[in-house]
């Protein structure tokens, strides 16, 4: 761990900067998901990349997969899942590899097609609703917890200050 | 030139042994504070307290590795990615359960003090008299009257916040300005005050100073920034732990020698004084063993270690153990049934919100059996409540969610409940050595009997009645209640095993705290405890020790003659 005094850090999230690791900035054919106990295909690493981009995609502020929040997620799942977890979680990417709306898996699929699948009244197949839940989950966390949107979009308030009990909502 | 002879030894640096040690040296005693952990320096040795979520690997998740490692630490709320170096890890002090016990430890400078949940909330005579009134354990040698004096002078240097309510179930005490609540929390308060005379919601008093005095500042401690992150230590000292006051306080006065990595195996006996005369302890690393002398011994190593080292103190005299002629040490070991909790909502005030993270939540004071016995259950239970809103996952995916997570859109009301349930000492709940297997010290395993009653389950029905009723009563929806089914243990409220009596026949300690059969060895830990009443405990170990400290230090002559044999 990081061992930082209280002025330090003040001074740090004042001049916080983002830094994007270099892997993210080109597409190589390098194995870029380090993991020891999930196990993912190429083809899946790409289905994981765009699931992520769908869920955040890029506005006028970076999206999800900007961030790497594909490969923070995957790193989460690797390393905190139970064995159990892990499993339904593959099993649950290989049914969704094949599952079709239209006619159409996720990856063949254009942008609103693929929103579509999250879209809990169309899906109705219940393995493949738990795996987009858990996806949908991880990127939203991944994001909301991202250094880029906890300084730069929504500031993390260490220091909070005393609590107001009573705050009329804007 | 380093000596072995003291005026006092204290067994443990948590939260009460730290006051004896506090107590001692400004009294101008040489004293010796022995820890068994390792050294945990406020400010310095805090590696996670200014560390913001995406700092840490895993957002302050555990890993399966951590989890498997540890099926017990990682039970506790606060064993989580930013604290749990603050934690005993299951391997490291393996300890044996006839029935399923999950013993948390904090083997460090301070102890659990650092990771303490700071509720502070007096007892009364309705605790107090609870033994004798409804006979289910020896008569506490005290009442409120003898310790309210040193709750008032523990309070007046730990800082707790609070407000005066008036209620004789929990007493007021001296407080700084309380938390403030939410605007459903004062909502609810009013329709119970409305709806009952007896179920009074007020602040959680709490070891956090909203508003410091000349006391806190020359402590150099600061105010609360609401932060909520405790359990990490505070970088501005918001909340009272032994490593940024009390242990500092020794030191300053030169009268303390501190050793940490000092575990201790026994007390020793010297049967021609027929006192103790001083502690053997083994340093951790080297396995070492040392002897060290004192008057007066104060042993504050936890409940079930307290109770672990009076066991393992065996002489000619005591063969079964420090001032156990009558076979009660160890039996009667009690905690606080934190089983139950009931979860809802409120979608009306959505007008409001709330800012900054409170470090403490609501509080309704035990209501049941307090006046006269009204249920088939003995005792009571307190209430612990809190309505905060908070932030909530949108539903679709794309721009839009993106938008609305950028608008922290937040949920409606949520409120949840939980019991803090008082339990009964029984004899059979209790606490033993296993000869057989001794750890790299030397020192036996505890074995740990521990198990609910009938009662727990009727006074958890109860709660489940009477705060559905009350939620109702509020117009709270989607009320639903849990029973986790917890071990005991997981309330980390231990209490016990070395009680408080009249009698020596009956119990250990008298009123003062001092073993009735060997009188220059006090506890004041939560092993003296004869019942738990319903408050969090670490208040009422502050009180009695300073009291027990007072008390020792006036009859210091009785004990002067020199220590070594």
């Amino acid at each position: 761990m990081k061992r930082r005094d209280l002025l330090k850090h003040v001074f740090i999230v004042g001049a916080a900067t983002l830094v994007l690791p270099a892997y993210l900035t080109s597409c190589t054919s390098q194995p870029r998901f380090a993991l020891s106990r999930l196990k993912l295909t190429r083809d899946q690493e790409l289905l994981l990349t765009e699931l992520t981009d769908v869920v955040i995609p890029k506005t006028d502020t970076p999206g999800a997969k900007e961030l790497g929040v594909h490969v923070f997620f995957t790193k989460m799942i690797d390393d905190c899942f139970s064995d159990e977890e892990i499993m339904i979680f593959e099993k649950g990417m290989a049914s969704f590899e094949l599952y079709t709306l239209n006619g159409k898996t996720f990856i063949s699929s254009d942008k609103e097609g693929k929103e579509a699948f999250f879209n809990s009244s169309i899906v109705n197949d219940l393995k493949i609703k738990k795996f987009l839940e858990t996806i949908k989950y991880q990127v939203v966390r991944g994001y909301t917890c991202s250094e880029y949107v906890m300084t730069k979009i929504i500031p993390y308030q260490l220091v909070p200050g005393p609590f107001k009990g009573v705050v009329k909502v804007n | 030139m380093e000596t072995n002879n003291f005026d006092v030894i204290v067994i443990g640096s948590g939260i009460s042994g730290s006051w004896a040690a506090k107590e001692f040296t400004e009294k101008g005693l040489k004293t010796l504070l022995l820890e068994r952990g390792r050294k945990v320096e406020h400010l310095k040795d805090y590696p996670t307290t200014n560390l913001s979520p995406f700092e840490f690997p895993h957002l302050g998740e555990l890993t399966n590795k951590v989890k498997k490692e540890n099926p017990i630490a990682s039970k506790c709320y606060a064993f989580r990615e930013d604290a749990m170096h603050f934690f005993v890890k299951d391997k490291q002090h393996p300890y044996q359960q006839s029935k399923p016990f999950d013993w948390i430890r904090g083997y460090q400078l301070g102890g659990r003090s650092i990771t303490w949940g700071r509720q502070t909330q007096r007892w009364s005579d309705f605790d107090f008299n609870g033994p004798k009134k409804d006979g289910f354990a020896v008569d506490w040698p005290i009442r409120y009257p003898d310790i309210a004096p040193w709750y008032s002078y523990v309070e007046k240097y730990v800082g707790i916040s609070g407000n005066k309510d008036g209620l004789a179930a929990l007493p007021d005490g001296e407080f700084l300005p309380a938390m403030e609540m939410t605007i459903v929390e004062k909502y609810f308060k009013g329709k119970m005050d409305a709806a009952y005379s007896d179920r009074h919601v007020i602040v959680g008093r709490c070891a956090h100073v909203t508003k410091p005095t000349a006391v806190h500042l020359a402590q150099g401690r600061g105010a609360c920034q609401a932060r909520n992150l405790c359990q990490r230590g505070c970088p501005f000292g918001g909340y009272f732990n032994s490593n940024s006051t009390t242990i500092p306080a020794a030191q300053k006065t030169g009268n303390l020698t501190l050793k940490t990595e000092a575990v201790v195996h026994s007390i020793i006996y010297n049967e021609e004084k027929g006192r103790a005369s001083g502690v053997r302890v083994i340093d951790t690393l080297t396995k070492e063993e040392s002897v060290f002398y004192a008057k007066i011994i104060f042993v504050n190593a936890g409940t079930l270690n307290t109770n672990l080292i009076l066991l393992n103190s065996k002489s000619k005299r005591f063969p079964n153990g420090l001032g156990n002629d009558h076979d009660i040490l160890g039996k009667y070991v009690a905690f606080h049934n934190y089983r139950g909790s009931i979860t809802a909502e409120f979608d009306q005030y959505k007008e409001y919100t709330s800012e900054g993270r409170r470090p403490t939540n609501m509080y309704i004071p035990r209501f049941r059996n307090l006046h006269k016995q009204e249920t088939g259950f003995l005792r009571g239970y307190a209430v612990g409540f809190k309505a905060l809103r908070k932030s909530i996952i949108p539903e679709g995916v794309g721009a839009s969610l993106k938008n609305q997570l950028i608008a922290e859109k937040e949920s409606n009301w949520q409120i949840k409940s939980h019991i803090m349930g008082e339990t009964i000492p029984r004899e059979q709940n209790r606490v033993s050595l296993d000869l057989n297997k001794l750890d790299e010290w030397g020192i036996p395993a505890l074995n740990i009997d521990i198990d609910y009653t009938e009662n727990e389950e009727l006074m958890l029905k109860d709660y489940f009645e009477q705060v559905t009723e009350m939620f109702e009563k509020a117009g709270f929806t989607n009320i639903k209640t849990h029973d986790s089914k917890q071990s005991p243990g997981l309330d980390i409220h231990e209490m016990g095993g070395v009680r408080m009596g009249n009698e020596p026949q009956t119990s250990l300690l008298n009123n003062w705290n001092q073993m009735h059969l060997c009188n220059n060895v006090f506890v004041t830990d939560g092993a003296c405890m004869t019942s738990t009443g319903t408050q969090n405990p670490s208040l009422t170990y502050m009180a009695l020790t300073a009291r027990a400290c007072d008390y020792a230090f006036k009859h210091i002559n009785e004990w002067s003659e020199k220590s070594v044999g």
